[in-house]
């Protein structure tokens, strides 16, 4: 194994040293510059850094983990979901550009603060995304000491907490989303690349696609949905998270750093074809249901440890370094996106000029509480983990209302989030079930019910502010 | 909504969704396999492509030389 080690330690070095170089092209005093790049990324760097976060390391680990375990209707509306959200994108996001560009904004919560003039709707906003933005850092946490177990070394988790927290904050201490924008573009070759070799290697050793899925089948896997309840909740979810994706906090911070709105439209037409990875990807899910039934009481192994099944260890070493650095960037991303919420939306009236020295202040913070609950409460975090796309899909009417309606206020939009946040909490752990449709669905007409008949009664405090859909 | 903004929505959100929604409703407990694949899945691999070619029709017909663009300078 020791060569899949030295191989992983020069990427991971290799990086830094683009963070450096990256460093050197940033604009050391302005915080926008820190935290979206100046608003000055072209199609190219765009469409690598919008990638390199979908398809963080819980992608690459947690993907054929969760067909292992989930079966087909998990790899169904995973895959639905995530091309669906390119296409909602492709219509959402130079929207969400807009409103950002309009108001100047540099996070999620800045668009409402600015658009109502309100500072209670900002904080409610900054709140729920904090909410749930820390414990997806646990995850990637979680993947890298996955990768590098598999990799042979079982070393003690506070060890691997520590080497990614300390890498991603070198990444953006020196220039803020620069460098992991840059670091993206490389990252993403290594890893399509690798995702397609082991596919490779799998169909060739069971002799083609067909002979696979046959085998898989032979061994009880099911290759068709089983009944109504899994295809509720595949529709509701498809449809509450490709429209929710864009209005992700940190997808907001990477789409505030195009240079313009036809910038993102122009990234946004390929990115479906960067998803060619899955049919080699998902591959690594049915070989291991057929050789690896041991994997069960740890799904997440699935992907490297079918590719040490198959692969010689210097190519491990490209595997295991490209799902590391998806970690890590994803980490660094998630970290700016938090310390903008807490610098800019959460702490009252930091100057702008000190912004950045509070970021990054923040994101050292950030980035040792979550290393500390990572390895000290492991648990803790799962079930905000799991309600995370519901809680941050109730943020999502408040931005249509910016955007769309006229008639929307702070106030509506204020009492739409709380009672969404209450009705998925209520749902979730109530384990409550309505025909199976995904809770995160339920809680937005809810939401949304809430917003529309709260405004209707708080018209007085209009501002007539025009919708962002309107502007030209 | 201008004519191109909604010509555009469709070609690059409502055609998509109908697309993969259609395919869940016609196959979902279908075994039958193509190319090796099962026919759910093959399907949505289609879509890799084919929600590439909306979006890129959507920007040449209505969204490349909107107003907007030209307000850009580009």
């Amino acid at each position: 194994m020791s060569i899949s080690i030295i191989i992983f330690a020069a990427i991971i070095l290799f990086t830094l040293g683009i963070a450096f170089y990256a460093g050197k092209q940033s604009n050391k005093q302005s915080v926008g510059d820190y935290l979206v790049g100046g608003r000055s990324f072209s199609v190219m760097i765009l469409f690598f850094l919008a990638v390199g976060e979908i398809y963080g390391i819980g992608t690459i680990i947690g993907f054929p983990g969760g067909v292992y375990a989930g079966g087909f209707s998990y790899g169904i509306w995973f895959l639905a979901y995530i091309v669906l959200s390119y296409s909602f994108g492709y219509f959402i996001s130079p929207l969400i550009w807009r409103a950002g560009h309009q108001y100047n904004a540099l996070t999620a919560a800045d668009i409402f603060k600015e658009h109502f003039s309100s500072r209670s709707l900002e904080l409610v906003v900054a709140v729920v995304l904090l909410m749930f933005l820390v414990p997806w850092a646990q995850l990637q946490f979680e993947g890298l000491i996955v990768t590098l177990n598999a990799l042979g070394y079982d070393i003690p988790p506070y060890i691997g907490v520590v080497i990614a927290g300390a890498i991603a904050y070198i990444y953006i201490s020196v220039s803020g989303v620069r460098s992991p924008a840059l670091i993206s573009i490389f990252k993403d070759i290594i890893l399509f690349a690798a995702i397609v070799v082991v596919g490779i290697a799998v169909y060739q050793k069971v002799g083609g696609v067909e002979p696979l899925f046959l085998g898989a089948k032979a061994k009880g896997a099911i290759l068709k949905f089983q009944n109504g309840s899994e295809i509720n909740f595949a529709i509701s979810t498809i449809i509450l998270q490709s429209i929710t994706f864009y209005c992700l906090p940190h997808l907001i911070t990477v789409v505030f750093t195009s240079k313009s709105e036809k910038t993102i439209q122009k990234a946004q037409r390929f990115m479906p074809l960067y998803m060619l990875m899955f049919p080699f990807l998902i591959a690594t899910s049915y070989y291991a249901m057929i050789y690896l039934p041991h994997l069960s009481d740890k799904p997440n192994h699935t992907f490297i440890v079918t590719a040490i099944d198959l692969l010689p260890s210097w190519v491990i070493g490209f595997i295991a370094a490209g799902a590391a650095l998806s970690g890590f960037l994803l980490l660094s991303v998630i970290s700016l996106a938090v310390a903008g919420l807490i610098v800019r939306n959460i702490i009252p009236n930091v100057p702008e000029r000190s912004q950045r020295r509070y970021s990054q202040t923040s994101v050292l913070i950030y980035l040792v509480i979550s290393m500390i609950i990572t390895v000290a409460l492991p648990s803790l975090m799962l079930n905000l983990i799991s309600t995370a796309y519901g809680g941050f899909s109730q943020i999502v009417p408040g931005i249509f209302a910016i955007i769309f309606f006229k008639r929307a206020t702070a106030k509506g939009i204020m009492a739409g989030i709380v009672v969404g946040i209450i009705v998925v909490f209520i749902l979730y752990f109530g384990k409550i079930s309505i025909y199976a449709i995904n809770p995160g669905i339920i809680a937005v007409i809810f939401n949304i019910a809430t917003l529309i008949v709260v405004s209707a009664f708080t018209q007085k405090e209009v501002v007539n502010r025009t919708p962002i859909a309107h502007l030209n | 909504m201008a004519k191109g903004k909604l010509y555009s929505f469709i070609l690059s959100v409502v055609i998509p969704y109908l697309g993969i929604f259609g395919g869940i409703y016609f196959f979902r407990f279908s075994e039958k396999m193509v190319f090796g694949f099962p026919i759910l899945y093959f399907w949505i691999f289609l879509w890799f492509f084919l929600t590439t070619i909306c979006l890129s029709l959507a920007w040449m017909l209505f969204d490349k030389d909107d107003a907007r663009s030209a307000k850009e300078g580009k």
